[in-house]
């Protein structure tokens, strides 16, 4: 933990400022003029005044809408979406817990308590000198792998499992200064470092998009060079875009976001036809034991606007949009610097290495919405409106971004198109067992397992019992696995006898689940899936954007019976009503998230009911093996 | 994040659809086991009508993008193994829909159990009780029963968004009409939804009053009892108003109406959808200010009372206004209106009575001034459709804010700027800014130098850069509409100007629209059927009594006494001599037109007792009287 020097931002402007600075707002009137349309500005606005002020009081709200050109109402609309904006005052540095899982059974709540006595104050707390505040939320972070951690303003600490650590972070920040996560370690996820105690390795690989693990800190352009970095770029550009698109469609690389759509075959929708298109990277990564996007934004930059430069020239975009989520700050920056040493060697910006192409990156941070991964409510968030999904058709390949045609992909996906325009789609096509969904693949394993973290591995070449016990060093304290969730929290447990099949689309799908973004969430024999539920349906309670009936409604009603189980207020009837609920949410709703909501009550019930019956009979709710009602003695 | 690959369309991207039929502008369909053929791009929902089958909806409405919000409208198309939204599923060639399916009916009845789990249920004291969809979705589609043991989220029942409009957010199902309104029709965003899911609801900025000039429509589009009129409020039920279809009485867009009134007092005004006129919308102004005063009804609240207007003739008699017999109070009229006077009279009146003020009642009062109030005469009497408005490519307007003045012609000019076409407005105000290629933002009286500008970079090229540009906006091709304050129009060297830049823009009555309109509500009206009186002048000075016919406020003292014909409750001041009551417009049968010289039908909407005369009634008594006086003198 370094301390540094610059205060937390905004920190010597009055609370009682009633108006913005000049600073702010020259600064807001430049992101006025920054994008394609003045409205994009209205989010990015509403951080900088939030980043001067602490918080956005009515006056300010109405300040950034004037100078914006949007009704006072729409600011205001904006800001009581998205949960990283407030409009009461808070504290200067916002102290965040994550509880959701992993973290959650892993440390989190342990880690919670621990901050609650050494700072006093309780969740939802602030300092009486305004510049703490505790949060306990439910959304997960991206830092999973590093779990128990903490956000501090823009920053991660990560970790955090040795007391002396939360000590002396408590001890930081009542001194005043921010504690950085700069120097965290990733664990060595290296394919090549597996474990020693196993009794055989099941493959041999050479990581292609995260070759340099473990590493940490940010690759250089000259360094990201010296590997042929770019010169997939200089490929594509010898060919004609329809020809890129062919290759890529060749290679068959599918979407890493989760739909596993084709992503050559994507682009090939774009219409030809003259006018603005679009590119826009979904790196928004907010789902729960997803952390990958963020390892390949923060080390492997260049790799990703080397990606994006070649999809932008194969569907004739000339502006394209990284869309982070808000809490990715370094992630951010490191973007925004590696951009500017591309533009600078002429790799990025007009006349793109003499080609006469050109190509205009802008990197938007969201504010703590999960909804905004959804890739139309992405483009809503984009556009300054309130981000709620759109319904199709039209779809974003013919009216997307300010109605225009647009491509959007996830960072994965991106990050595997310099290589196969460097190496051709037959050698993409060899990477692992399936030519049908080849390449590589990352996978985020988290939870309960000694070594977790982002292991790349070609897709579909491994099962989730390899992956868990060559890679991620089997259980902590040898403890049994009482099931692992594939994609996150968003699709169904898959149980400890379902271990040994592989990890591709079809084989999970045989194993009654999806593997979707490939987030694995190793839950132990000793969690209480009860309480497991229940954190999840708090998750999607607090993220459903409210479009839908069924999911605005639903997702709340679900999470009420399950905190009656969890409290030991179950009743046997309720079984049928969670499922009769999920069944009228599911299939029912515009988006996926609905239908995700329902996942972790139906195949939960489906594998464990009897823990449900437990939770009832024995009235006293949600209990783990250990006897524990909550999780703070863990991790 | 799961894999949902298509065929549930739910992300990445589909194929484009099935080659199309025969002829390509219209598609077959099956619903419900009908087959019908439709024109293509027409929504499943809308098709289903056609076919004779009612799919329940709520976030859907005819006028607004389609959300997909509510879900109340889920069919089963076959091949597709997710329940569909009809309203936002355009038909395609080939299409097997459902909406009574088992699977679909599931459906139906689950969006139904949803959205009743959080919402009140108190119908019984409820405004919309009686012509709620939701009662009614309930009723037709919903199983009775509510699962729901946990407690219902409570919220504000009576928030008062602003002086007109109370939200009850309990109430509210977050169908996202009125902020649609908001921002796709009217396009200033004063209504938004806050926070997110369960917590979601509707409001403005913490603590602003919801205003813009249209937001009386939102309580219409609500399909919940969660906006309501404050003027309204409890005041009766769906089922014991009498409807009576009316004009507005505001200006002279003339919006068609609906008048409900129970015991012949008025409680509302509606929109009655005249696609050429209105599009189904009105303005605050007609809406909420032009209803006759309440009167007869037990519900009358103090503040109504003291502006309750006079239902019988009223004398002044030592000091203080009497009531008297009409006989007296016409003959007591006629005598003020000997030497030097005026007739004044309002430009809201019906046809009929401007006719009979110009031919019967002017030439027997010759030595008395005539004159509308305010003045009405345009000398560029309007050309031009309102159905022109929607393709306009070029509009002009010179002084003139419609956004204040004709409120709902600006929505239709909105809509030409939506569909393309650039809107340079010269002036002070201009409510349309948002919608505006440019606004060149000076005084009034600096409208004539701007528009000479204007019409200088078109023709010549020579102007400043910001003039320039607003010119540039105006060379594209298609029809134009150019209109002139009316006021402003007086001026005539202006008046040529703008006449010039008609021409030089090819504005013209048949593809665009071009003039100065009449703003108050008959002013056209005024103008053909009583040309004289209209272009009138009155001299106010010296005058020793004057008439005021249906004016609503009385003229400053000056000296004259007063007789006054009115509908509303009048100032008693010292003055005012007589008063003669008189039907309002919405009390009486009749006509009006409209800027764009349309003839419209107002019918008698309330009623306030058999005694009081309607305008044209009023008129007739007063030439009887006057021709009585001249035979007397005779
Ligand atoms: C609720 C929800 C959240 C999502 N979150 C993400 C995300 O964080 N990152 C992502 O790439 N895709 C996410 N997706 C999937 C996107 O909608 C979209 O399919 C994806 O970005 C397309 O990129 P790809 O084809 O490269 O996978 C999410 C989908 C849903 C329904
Ligand atoms: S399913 Fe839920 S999150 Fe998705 S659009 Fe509907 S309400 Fe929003
Ligand atoms: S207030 Fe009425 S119109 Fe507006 S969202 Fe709620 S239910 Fe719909
Ligand atoms: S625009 Fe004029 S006619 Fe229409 S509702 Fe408003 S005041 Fe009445
Ligand atoms: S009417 Fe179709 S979703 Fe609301």
């Amino acid at each position: 933990m370094n301390p540094v020097s610059n205060q937390p931002t905004g920190a010597t402007t009055s609370m009682h400022a009633l108006s913005l600075s000049t600073a702010t707002r020259t600064a807001i009137q430049q992101e006025v003029l920054r994008y394609p349309h003045f409205r994009t500005a209205l989010l990015p606005s509403l951080k900088l005044a939030q980043r001067e002020i602490g918080y956005l009081p009515p006056s300010i709200l109405n300040e950034v809408a004037d100078l914006v050109g949007v009704s006072h109402a729409a600011a205001y609309e904006l800001t009581t979406f998205y949960s990283m904006l407030h409009t009461k005052p808070h504290g200067r540095l916002a102290v965040e817990v994550c509880v959701q899982l992993p973290c959650g059974f892993c440390g989190g709540e342990r880690l919670l308590k621990q901050l609650e006595a050494g700072l006093g104050i309780k969740p939802g707390e602030t300092t009486q000198d305004g510049m703490l505040s505790l949060h306990r939320t439910p959304e997960c972070m991206g830092g999973c792998h590093r779990s128990p951690m903490v956000r501090i303003g823009d920053h991660y600490v990560e970790n955090l499992t040795a007391k002396a650590d939360v000590d002396a972070l408590c001890a930081e920040l009542q001194a005043g200064r921010i504690p950085t996560t700069k120097g965290t370690l990733n664990h060595d996820c290296h394919p090549a470092t597996a474990n020693a105690n196993a009794s055989k390795k099941p493959i041999e690989y050479t990581p292609i998009l995260l070759p340099r693990q473990p590493r940490s800190t940010q690759v250089s352009l000259a360094e990201y060079q010296a590997s042929r970095g770019y010169e997939g770029l200089k490929q594509a550009l010898q060919k004609q875009p329809a020809e890129v698109i062919e290759i890529v469609k060749q290679s068959n690389l599918r979407g890493r976001g989760g739909a596993a759509f084709s992503a050559g075959m994507k682009w090939s929708f774009v219409p030809k036809a003259a006018g603005p298109k679009y590119l826009v990277v979904n790196a928004d990564e907010s789902e729960p034991g997803t952390f990958k996007d963020r390892e390949l934004m923060e080390v492997e930059s260049h790799m990703l606007l080397e990606g994006m430069a070649i999809a932008s020239y194969a569907i004739g975009c000339k502006e394209a949009f990284l869309y982070l989520r808000g809490e990715y700050v370094e992630a951010g920056d490191r973007m925004r610097a590696a951009i500017g040493e591309a533009e600078q060697q002429g790799l990025l910006g007009k006349n793109i290495l003499g080609s006469g192409f050109e190509l205009k990156i802008h990197v938007f941070l969201g504010a703590g919405a999960y909804i905004c991964g959804e890739e139309t409510a992405l483009l809503e968030s984009l556009e300054g409106n309130r981000p709620m999904p759109r319904s199709r058709p039209p779809f974003p390949a013919i009216s997307g971004l300010y109605s225009k045609p647009t491509v959007v992909n996830n960072v994965e996906t991106i990050c595997n198109v310099p290589h196969i325009l460097l190496h051709g789609a037959d050698w993409f096509k060899k990477i692992g067992p399936n030519e049908k969904s080849a390449g590589p693949k990352i996978y985020c394993l988290s939870g309960w397992v000694n070594r977790p973290g982002n292991y790349e591995l070609p897709l579909g070449a491994v099962t989730f019992r390899e992956l868990i016990e060559h890679w991620g060093m089997g259980m902590r304290d040898g403890a049994k696995i009482k099931g692992v969730l594939p994609a996150g929290i968003s699709a169904p447990i898959v149980p400890a006898d379902q271990l040994d099949a592989k990890l591709d689309y079809e084989g999970v799908a045989g194993a009654g689940s999806m593997l979707g973004s490939a987030s694995l969430i190793v839950i132990p024999e000793d969690v209480s899936i009860v309480r497991a539920a229940t954190r999840m349906l708090e998750f999607f309670r607090h993220e459903s954007c409210g479009k839908c009936t069924p999911c605005r409604e639903g997702t709340q009603w679900l999470h009420k019976i399950l905190l009656r189980f969890e409290q030991g207020r179950g009743e046997p009837k309720d079984l049928d009503l969670l499922l009769s609920l999920s069944n009228q949410i599911s299939g029912k709703v515009l988006c996926a998230l609905g239908d995700f909501a329902t996942s972790p009550v139906t195949a939960t019930i489906k594998h464990f009911r009897p823990e449900y019956l437990a939770a009832i009979l024995n009235g006293q709710g949600a209990r783990d093996a250990q006897g524990t009602t909550d999780w703070s003695q863990r991790g | 994040m799961s894999n949902l690959a298509n065929p549930t369309g739910l992300s990445g991207a589909t194929t484009p659809p099935p080659p199309p039929p025969q002829n390509p502008n219209l598609v077959s369909l099956t619903i419900n086991g009908k087959r019908l053929t439709v024109p293509k791009g027409t929504l499943l929902v809308e098709a289903a009508k056609m076919a004779g089958s009612e799919i329940p909806v709520f976030c859907y409405h005819p006028k607004l993008k389609p959300v997909g919000a509510c879900r109340m409208c889920l069919v089963e198309i076959e091949k597709n193994p997710r329940l569909q939204t009809a309203c936002t599923t355009p038909v395609s060639e080939g299409m097997v829909a459902n909406s009574v399916s088992p699977n679909a009916i599931s459906g139906q009845n689950a969006v139904i159990e949803m959205l009743l789990a959080n919402h009140p249920l108190d119908c019984p004291i409820c405004d919309k009780g009686g012509e709620c969809p939701l009662q009614d979705n309930t009723f037709k589609y919903g199983q009775g029963v509510s699962r729901m043991q946990e407690d219902k989220r409570a919220k504000d029942k009576a928030f008062a968004l602003s002086d007109r409009i109370v939200l009850d957010k309990e109430r509210c199902i977050m169908c996202y009409r009125c902020t649609r309104f908001q921002s796709e029709i009217v396009g200033d965003q004063a209504l938004v939804a806050l926070d997110r899911g369960g917590e979601s609801e509707i409001g403005t900025q913490n603590g602003e009053s919801f205003e813009s000039p249209f937001s009386g429509n939102t309580i219409e589009l609500c399909p919940v009892g969660a906006l309501t009129s404050r003027f309204y409020r409890f005041r009766s039920r769906p089922w014991d108003l009498k409807r009576t279809p009316s004009v507005c009485s505001g200006c002279s867009m003339g919006c068609n109406t609906s008048l409900h009134a129970r015991d012949g007092a008025i409680l509302r005004m509606v929109a009655r959808e005249n696609p050429g006129i209105d599009d189904g919308w009105l303005c605050d102004k007609g809406r909420f200010q032009t209803l006759p005063p309440v009167t007869a009804l037990g519900q009358v609240t103090a503040a109504e009372a003291k502006q309750n207007r006079p239902l019988q003739p009223l004398l002044r008699k030592h000091g203080s206004l009497q009531p008297t017999t009409l006989e007296l109070a016409l003959q007591r009229t006629v005598e003020l209106l000997r030497g030097y006077t005026a007739v004044l009279a309002s430009p809201t009146l019906t046809n009929e009575a401007m006719l009979a003020l110009e031919t019967g009642l002017r030439p027997m009062a010759q030595q008395s001034q005539f004159g509308f109030l305010p003045y009405v005469h345009t000398p560029w009497l309007l050309q031009g459709k309102i159905a022109n408005l929607p393709f306009a490519k070029k509009i002009v307007l010179l002084g003139f804010d419609p956004w204040t003045e004709l409120p709902v012609l600006a929505l239709w000019l909105r809509k030409a700027a939506q569909n393309g076409g650039n809107l340079v407005a010269v002036g002070q105000h201009n409510g349309l800014f948002r919608d505006s290629a440019a606004w060149l933002s000076v005084p009034q009286d600096r409208v004539g130098d701007t528009t000479a500008e204007l019409l200088a970079a078109l023709t010549t090229g020579k102007a400043s850069a910001p003039v320039r540009e607003a010119a540039m906006k105006l060379t594209c091709d298609g029809p134009a509409v150019l209109l002139l304050h009316p006021d402003l129009a007086a001026d005539a060297s202006l008046l040529f100007l703008a006449q010039q830049l008609a021409q030089q823009l090819g504005a013209n009555g048949d593809t665009g629209m071009l003039g100065a309109p009449a703003l108050a509500a008959n002013a056209r009206g005024a103008q053909e059927l009583a040309p004289t009186i209209a272009s009138a002048t009155v001299s106010s000075h010296g005058l020793t009594g004057i008439l005021l016919l249906g004016i609503d406020h009385l003229v400053p003292q000056s000296g004259a006494k007063l007789a006054v014909a009115t509908s509303r409750a009048i100032e008693p001041r010292s003055d005012v001599e007589v008063v003669l009551p008189m039907l309002h417009p919405y009390e009486t049968a009749g006509t009006y037109t409209n800027f764009t010289g349309q003839r419209q039908a107002l019918l008698a909407g309330g009623f306030v007792g058999r005694n009081v005369p309607s305008d044209q009634q009023l008129i007739s008594h007063l030439r009887t009287a006057l021709t009585h006086r001249h035979a007397g003198a005779r």
